[in-house]
């Protein structure tokens, strides 16, 4: 007689699958119970920078399509199954039901490869959850979530490549110019990427060998990438006449430039004088010079970057010590810590979820006092990582994670304070890496508390 | 079968089924969800200038019209008039049933909503309704309430 195949399959599937992966699931279920708490509360509001990729049809060039296209998705199915007509709602329910968990998953796999530990893992995925300053940012529509979920699928699978998975390549690709699309700032990340792994891999004594296996699987992550910025290069180029992912720059640089606005010549360049009077007439305001452009000379978005760009970077040529002036602050402001994005929303979230209360403030005040301490804050980010690093020099996957961890985060850093000059938008610019900063340091820790735990017993013995 | 071929079966054959499942729904829904699509981008634009009033600091009218609603700018001169800024047309068939139909922001405030000749009392609320050509009775609307909140109304509230 045949057996029913339901049960067998439960029962030699399931539910060793179950009592495998228990912990991970009892994770998941948490995060999921957290977040269903806390969605009733939401009152989601747009920003300023929302306004410009709500409705993909109107996409402005300053912006990448990488989170319209997720936006749409969203609305193009709410339109379609007419689920809610709360269209601010539905965006932040995909984002905290969709990007939340898959963010918790990431950080939990990311953590296991790291620390080889089940139970830190899992520590890790519930210091994500009690974050606020990582998972307020759920609730807004802004880029920084999908950031950090491309920015995570990009390194596991840019991680997996070099354990020989054959899909990796294609994936890790993938997800980065997913990334680079949603954050131009990210455009040469894959190269740094490429290169710390090229530093790891090629070592002096299996160079030849190494080279042989990787080179073909590095070669497709590099060409997707290549290829994906540059088609929304092309597409811009053709749509717009601008070539590049994004107009977006120029107006960072004169968030720079506003501050040394007056220091242009009028008459050494006539091409560039009438719009040097105009951007002196705004007190170098970026938008609002942008909006006189519009107004009063009628030119295209892809005229006013243009003519931006080389205001500001003349600007910057001509006065650097102005510029460099402005990067501590940015540094400063990067590296700051505070509720200022999320503010808005905590006190409704706040009075619903009383019992998030007290871990969510106990690890606002522990990160307010790390960020607030210099001594501490380079412990934070810069002396227990590179302790981290040197004690797994040996095992070659976690010190090559480490490593990639490491270069995403201090890349961030860079380009967040070169080309934004401080403020609250520095501070937002960091949230794409924060868990990753909070995991290799946590993960510094617990290598040097399984390192003491193991060495208990021979100090037992020593003293006997 | 391999291991990786039949992960790309399985993706496919996933794919087809979403794909079937969307098509065969936009087919048995296709006049709700153009009007839905309508309104929402509507909806999404009258946020978009609110928030640049507010931003810029200028004040925006939006005039909804037979085929079409206009977005005007005031402009500040020797004498204060509305300047034409862009105009979106209505896709699918989709039509305004109240045409005149008028909302100015300002500064990031709703100050004025009204059909016809202005009234510079808000009345509590009025609705702005939008429906189909081929199913004039299904309609869906956006209320422009006195708090300078807007919402938009599915369903039986549409009416």
């Amino acid at each position: 007689m045949r057996k029913r195949r339901g049960p067998r399959f439960l029962k030699d599937k399931i539910w060793p699958f179950i009592c495998r992966r228990w912990p991970l699931l009892v994770f998941l279920a948490a995060s999921l119970i957290l977040r269903i708490f806390i969605f009733p509360g939401i009152v989601p509001r747009a920003h300023i920078d929302s306004i410009t990729y709500l409705v993909f049809s109107d996409l402005n060039p300053a912006r990448t399509p990488g989170y319209p296209v997720f936006i749409e998705i969203i609305q193009f199915s709410n339109d379609l199954f007419s689920i809610t007509p709360l269209y601010l709602h539905a965006i932040i329910f995909v984002q905290m039901f969709f990007l939340g968990m898959i963010n918790c998953y990431l950080i939990y796999a990311l953590s296991k490869i790291l620390a080889r530990s089940e139970a830190f893992a899992v520590f890790m995925g519930l210091i994500y959850n009690l974050d606020y300053f990582v998972v307020g940012f759920e609730f807004l529509i802004l880029t920084e979530t999908l950031s950090l979920t491309l920015l995570g699928l990009t390194l596991l699978f840019y991680q997996k490549i070099f354990m020989g998975k054959k899909s990796a390549p294609y994936l890790a690709g993938f997800f980065s110019v997913c990334l680079v699309l949603t954050r131009p700032s990210f455009a040469a990340l894959f190269v740094c990427l490429a290169g710390i792994s090229g530093l790891v891999h090629l070592r002096p004594k299996d160079r030849r060998s190494q080279l042989k296996r990787l080179a073909g699987p590095l070669a497709i992550f590099l060409f997707i990438n290549s290829a994906g910025i540059l088609s929304w290069s092309l597409r811009n180029k053709v749509k717009h006449d601008y070539f590049g992912p994004s107009t977006l720059l120029p107006f960072q640089l004169g968030y720079f430039t506003q501050y040394f606005y007056w220091k242009y010549k009028i008459g050494s360049d006539a091409e560039l004088d009438p719009y040097a009077a105009i951007l002196i007439e705004e007190k170098g305001q970026p938008f609002r010079t942008a909006w006189r452009f519009i107004e009063d000379l009628k030119m295209s978005d892809a005229e006013i970057a243009r003519i931006l760009f080389r205001l500001n970077l003349r600007l910057i040529m001509e006065n650097p010590m102005d510029y460099l002036r402005l990067l501590p602050r940015a540094a400063s402001d990067y590296y700051g810590f505070s509720w200022y994005w999320t503010e808005l929303y905590s006190g409704k979230v706040f009075g619903r979820t009383k019992f998030l209360i007290k871990p969510w403030l106990f690890f606002f005040r522990v990160y307010n006092w790390v960020y607030h301490h210099l001594l501490a804050l380079l412990t934070f980010v810069l002396i227990a990582p590179a302790l981290f690093i040197l004690a797994s020099r040996k095992k070659e996957s976690v010190f090559h994670l480490a490593c990639l961890l490491e270069g995403a985060i201090h890349y961030n850093f860079l380009i967040s304070i070169f080309f934004t000059p401080g403020g609250v938008n520095n501070l937002r610019y960091r949230l794409p890496v924060e868990p990753y900063i909070v995991l290799v340091f946590f993960a510094a820790l617990f290598l040097l508390g399984r390192a003491l735990w193991g060495r208990i017993p021979k100090l037992r013995a020593g003293l006997k | 079968m391999t291991s990786i071929s039949r992960k790309i079966v399985w993706a496919l054959g996933i794919l087809l089924f979403v794909g079937f499942l969307i098509a065969g729904v936009y087919f048995f829904r296709k006049e709700s969800y153009q009007l839905n699509k309508n309104v929402r981008l509507v909806w999404m634009r009258v946020l978009t200038y609110r928030e640049l009033s507010l931003h810029r600091g200028c004040a925006y009218r939006i005039q909804f019209n037979k085929g079409e609603y206009q977005v005007s700018v005031l402009h500040h001169g020797p004498e204060e008039k509305w300047q034409d800024y862009l105009t979106f047309p209505y896709v699918d068939d989709i039509e305004v049933a109240t045409p005149g139909f008028t909302v100015v922001f300002d500064r990031g405030n709703l100050v004025s909503y009204y059909i016809g000749e202005k009234t510079e009392k808000l009345r509590p609320s009025l609705i702005l309704y939008f429906f189909h050509h081929k199913n004039p009775a299904c309609r869906r609307g956006i209320q422009f309430m006195q708090t300078g909140r807007w919402k938009a109304l599915w369903g039986n509230g549409a009416g």
